[in-house]
C-alpha cells in the first residue's frame, strides 16, 4: 500500500492527539533520537552500556510509576524527592547486620513510605487546597526531618543488602528486574482493575465519579499511597547502592519523574495518558542522561549541570507540545 | 498598556487597612508584634534599636523579593524560580564586576535585564504555551541553576568594587541601611500600584476570575506576562542589593528565597486561590519569616527547624483560608 498524503496526515494527527493509553509520538521520538546517537557515539549500543542504562533507569522508572498514578488522578506529587531522601536515611540509621533486622527495617521503610503518601492524601482530603502547595510543603517537611536526622550522608547499610539489590549478570540485573516486576503489577492494576478505571475517572471528571457513588477521597489517597510506596522502594535501593543515606539523594527525582510522566503523554490535568508512555519517557531520560555523561566525560564537563538544563527544556517543550489537549 | 498606571481613585489610609483578607492585615501585624515580644522575652540582649534595625535589614531582601511573589500569587500562579534568579544575578554581578568600579552600572543593568528576561520567559510559557505556572517556573529554576553552575563551574570567583561595597555599608542618618530604604520605597510603590491603579485592579481581577476579566476586555496574557517579568526584575534588584552587602560570592545566596517568599506572601494574607491579598500584608509576612529564622538560628536548629516550621506554617495558613468563602 502506498502511503497517500491522507494516511500521513492521519498519522501525524494521531501523533499529536495521543489516545487514552498509547502515545506514539514518544516512541517515534525515541527511535529518531537513537539514530544520531548511534552515529555520534557508537559505544552507546554496546551490550555493557545498554545493561548500564537499564540499571540506571530502574529508580527513576519506579518513582515515575507512582508519579503517573498521582498525575492521572489529577494531582501532583512534589514531595517524592524528599520522601526518597528521608526513607534512605531511616533505612541507613536503623539497619544492622542481622538478617531479621534488615527485613524488619525494610518493611518499616515501606510502611513509612505508604504513610507519607497517606499524609499527602489526608491533608488534601481535609482541606480543599491545591495539591502543588500541599506536596511542596510536605516535601519541605520531610526534607526538614531528613536534615534533622543527618546533616550530610551517613548511616550504615549492610553489605549483604547491597549485594542482593545490585546483583547483575549480563542483561539481567536485580534493579531492572524489580522495576519490570513493579511495572507489570501497577500496569495491571491501572489497566485491568476497577481501581485503575477510577484513577482515570478521578482525573477525567471527579464530579461524575463522586455522583456515581464512589468515594473519590479514598481513590485520591490511594494514588498518593502508591507514590509513597514506590518512593520507599527507591529510597531503600539508593541507600543500599551507596551504602549510606543522605538528605540529598532524592533531590533530582521530583522534576525527573514529572518529566518522564509528562513527556510520556500523561496530561497534567489528569485522566489522559498511562504507564506505557511513562515507560518510554523513562527510557528517553535515561538514554539522554547516559549520552550526556558520555559527552561530558569526553570533554571533561560536569554533566549534572547540563542535565538540569536539558530536563527543564524537555519538560517545557513536552508541555508546549501537548498544550492543546483537553 | 497606555494609562495602566493612572490612579483610579484617591488613596485613603482606611481603605488600605480594610481589605478582605482572611486574617486581615491587622492580624498579621499583631502576630508580628506578639512574635517580637516573645523573642524579646527569650533573649533580653536583643531589646535594642540596633537589633531591630538589623531585623529590618535582614528582612529587606526577602521583603522586596516577596513583592513580586505576592503579585504572582495574586494572579493565581506561583513562582518557584525567584531563588535561582537571585543566585544567577549575584554570581554574574560579582563575576563580571571583578573589582572594577567603572563596570558597576553596566553590570547592574545587565543583572536587571537577566532577571526580567527569566521572568518574561516564565510569563510567555505560562500564557502562550499554557503551561501550569509551577511546572514552568520549576523548569526555569532548573535551567537557571544549570546556567549559574556552568558559569561558575561550581567555584564562583570575583570580587566587588570597593565603591559598590561602600554603598552596602552606607547608613542613612548613621543608622538605616540603603536596603531598608529600598524596601520601604518599593513596598509603598507597589501597595499604591496594586490598590489604586488600573494595572493593580486587573491583577486582582485575573486572580479572582480570569474568565470574567477576559470578558470585560482585559488582555489577561499581557498582565500575567507583566507580573512575572516584574517578579523577575524585583528578584534581580534584590540580588544586587544583597550583593552590596556580601564580602564573598556564594552559590547558596538564593537557595531559600523561593520558599521564603512564598511563606512571606501567604503568611501576609495573600491567598493561593488568587485575587485576594496585597503587599501591605507581605511586609509583615517577611518580618515574621525573618524573625522566626533568627530565633531558630539562636537555637542553632536553623537548617532543619526552618523547613519544618515553614512547611507547617504555610499549610496551616492555607488550610485556614481554604475554608473561608471567597469575597
Amino acid at each position: 500500500m502506498k502511503p497517500s498524503a491522507d494516511t500521513i496526515k492521519t498519522f501525524v494527527r494521531d501523533l499529536r492527539n495521543p489516545k487514552r493509553h498509547s502515545s506514539k509520538i514518544i516512541w517515534v521520538l525515541l527511535v529518531v533520537l537513537l539514530i544520531p546517537i548511534i552515529i555520534v557515539i557508537p559505544e552507546f549500543v554496546r551490550p555493557a552500556n545498554i545493561a548500564n542504562v537499564l540499571i540506571q533507569m530502574a529508580p527513576l522508572g519506579m518513582v515515575a510509576i507512582g508519579q503517573t498514578y498521582v498525575i492521572l488522578g489529577g494531582g501532583i506529587d512534589l514531595s517524592v524527592g524528599s520522601q526518597i531522601s528521608l526513607i534512605s536515611l531511616i533505612a541507613s540509621t536503623l539497619m544492622t547486620d542481622s538478617p531479621l533486622n534488615i527485613i524488619a527495617v525494610a518493611a518499616l521503610c515501606l510502611v513509612c513510605g505508604v504513610l507519607f503518601g497517606a499524609l499527602n492524601g489526608f491533608i488534601l482530603k481535609l482541606f480543599p487546597m491545591p495539591p502543588i502547595i500541599v506536596t511542596l510543603c510536605t516535601g519541605y517537611f520531610f526534607q526538614g526531618i531528613a536534615f534533622a536526622l543527618h546533616k550530610t550522608s551517613g548511616g550504615y547499610i549492610p553489605v549483604a543488602l547491597k549485594q542482593v539489590l545490585t546483583a547483575n549478570s549480563g542483561f539481567f540485573s536485580v534493579p531492572f528486574g524489580l522495576y519490570v516486576l513493579l511495572f507489570a503489577i501497577f500496569a495491571y492494576v491501572l489497566y485491568r482493575t476497577r481501581f485503575g478505571r477510577y484513577v482515570y475517572a478521578l482525573g477525567g471528571n471527579a464530579d461524575v465519579l463522586e455522583k456515581s457513588g464512589i468515594r473519590i477521597d479514598r481513590i485520591k489517597i490511594k494514588t498518593y499511597m502508591v507514590s509513597g510506596l514506590l518512593c520507599a522502594i527507591v529510597g531503600i535501593y539508593l541507600a543500599a547502592r551507596l551504602r549510606s543515606g543522605s538528605a540529598r539523594y532524592g533531590d533530582e527525582y521530583t522534576l525527573l519523574s514529572i518529566t518522564a510522566t509528562v513527556v510520556g503523554g500523561t496530561s497534567m490535568a489528569g485522566g489522559l495518558g498511562g504507564l506505557t508512555g511513562t515507560f518510554a519517557g523513562t527510557i528517553l531520560i535515561s538514554m539522554l542522561t547516559n549520552v550526556l555523561n558520555n559527552i561530558a566525560f569526553r570533554y571533561n564537563l560536569q554533566s549534572t549541570y547540563y542535565k538540569d538544563i536539558i530536563t527543564g527544556i524537555l519538560l517545557i517543550s513536552a508541555m508546549y507540545f501537548y498544550r492543546n489537549r483537553k | 498598556m497606555k494609562g495602566m498606571l493612572a490612579p483610579i481613585r484617591k488613596l485613603k489610609l482606611t481603605q488600605i487597612l480594610r481589605t478582605p483578607h482572611a486574617v486581615g492585615v491587622f492580624g498579621v501585624y499583631i502576630g508580628f508584634i506578639i512574635l517580637l515580644i516573645i523573642s524579646y522575652i527569650i533573649s533580653p540582649a536583643s531589646r535594642t534599636l540596633q537589633d531591630f534595625i538589623n531585623l529590618l535589614k535582614q528582612s529587606s531582601g526577602l521583603g522586596m523579593l516577596a513583592i513580586g511573589q505576592t503579585m504572582v500569587i495574586m494572579t493565581g500562579g506561583i513562582d518557584l524560580c525567584l531563588g535561582s534568579i537571585v543566585t544567577l544575578v549575584h554570581v554574574l554581578t560579582i563575576g563580571l564586576m571583578n573589582g572594577d568600579p567603572s563596570r558597576i552600572l553596566g553590570v547592574c543593568l545587565l543583572g536587571l535585564a537577566v532577571g526580567s528576561l527569566a521572568g518574561l520567559f516564565n510569563g510567555l510559557g505560562i500564557t502562550k504555551a499554557r503551561i501550569a505556572p509551577f511546572v514552568m517556573t520549576l523548569c526555569t529554576d532548573f535551567i537557571l541553576r544549570g546556567l549559574y553552575m556552568i558559569y561558575t563551574k561550581g567555584q564562583p570567583k570575583g570580587i566587588l568594587a570597593e565603591s559598590f561595597r561602600n554603598l552596602g555599608r552606607y547608613r542613612i542618618f548613621g543608622m538605616v541601611p540603603l536596603s531598608v530604604l529600598f524596601w520601604i520605597v518599593l513596598s509603598a510603590l507597589f501597595i499604591f500600584i496594586l490598590k489604586k491603579t488600573v494595572f493593580g485592579n486587573r491583577v486582582h481581577m485575573i486572580g479572582a476570575n480570569a474568565v470574567c476579566s477576559t470578558l470585560s476586555g482585559v488582555k489577561n496574557d499581557r498582565i500575567i506576562i507583566a507580573v512575572y517579568t516584574l517578579a523577575g526584575l524585583l528578584a534581580a534588584f534584590t540580588s544586587i542589593v544583597l550583593t552590596m552587602d556580601m564580602s564573598a560570592v556564594s552559590l547558596n545566596l538564593g537557595a531559600d528565597y523561593s520558599m521564603d517568599s512564598i511563606s512571606a506572601a501567604v503568611v501576609g494574607g495573600t491567598m493561593f486561590a488568587g485575587g485576594i491579598g496585597g503587599v501591605e500584608g507581605t511586609v509583615a509576612g517577611a518580618l515574621i519569616i525573618r524573625l522566626i529564622t533568627s530565633l531558630l538560628q539562636k537555637a542553632n536548629i536553623a537548617n532543619w527547624g526552618k523547613l519544618l516550621i515553614q512547611s507547617v506554617l504555610i499549610l496551616s495558613v492555607v488550610a485556614a483560608n481554604s475554608r473561608k468563602k471567597r469575597t
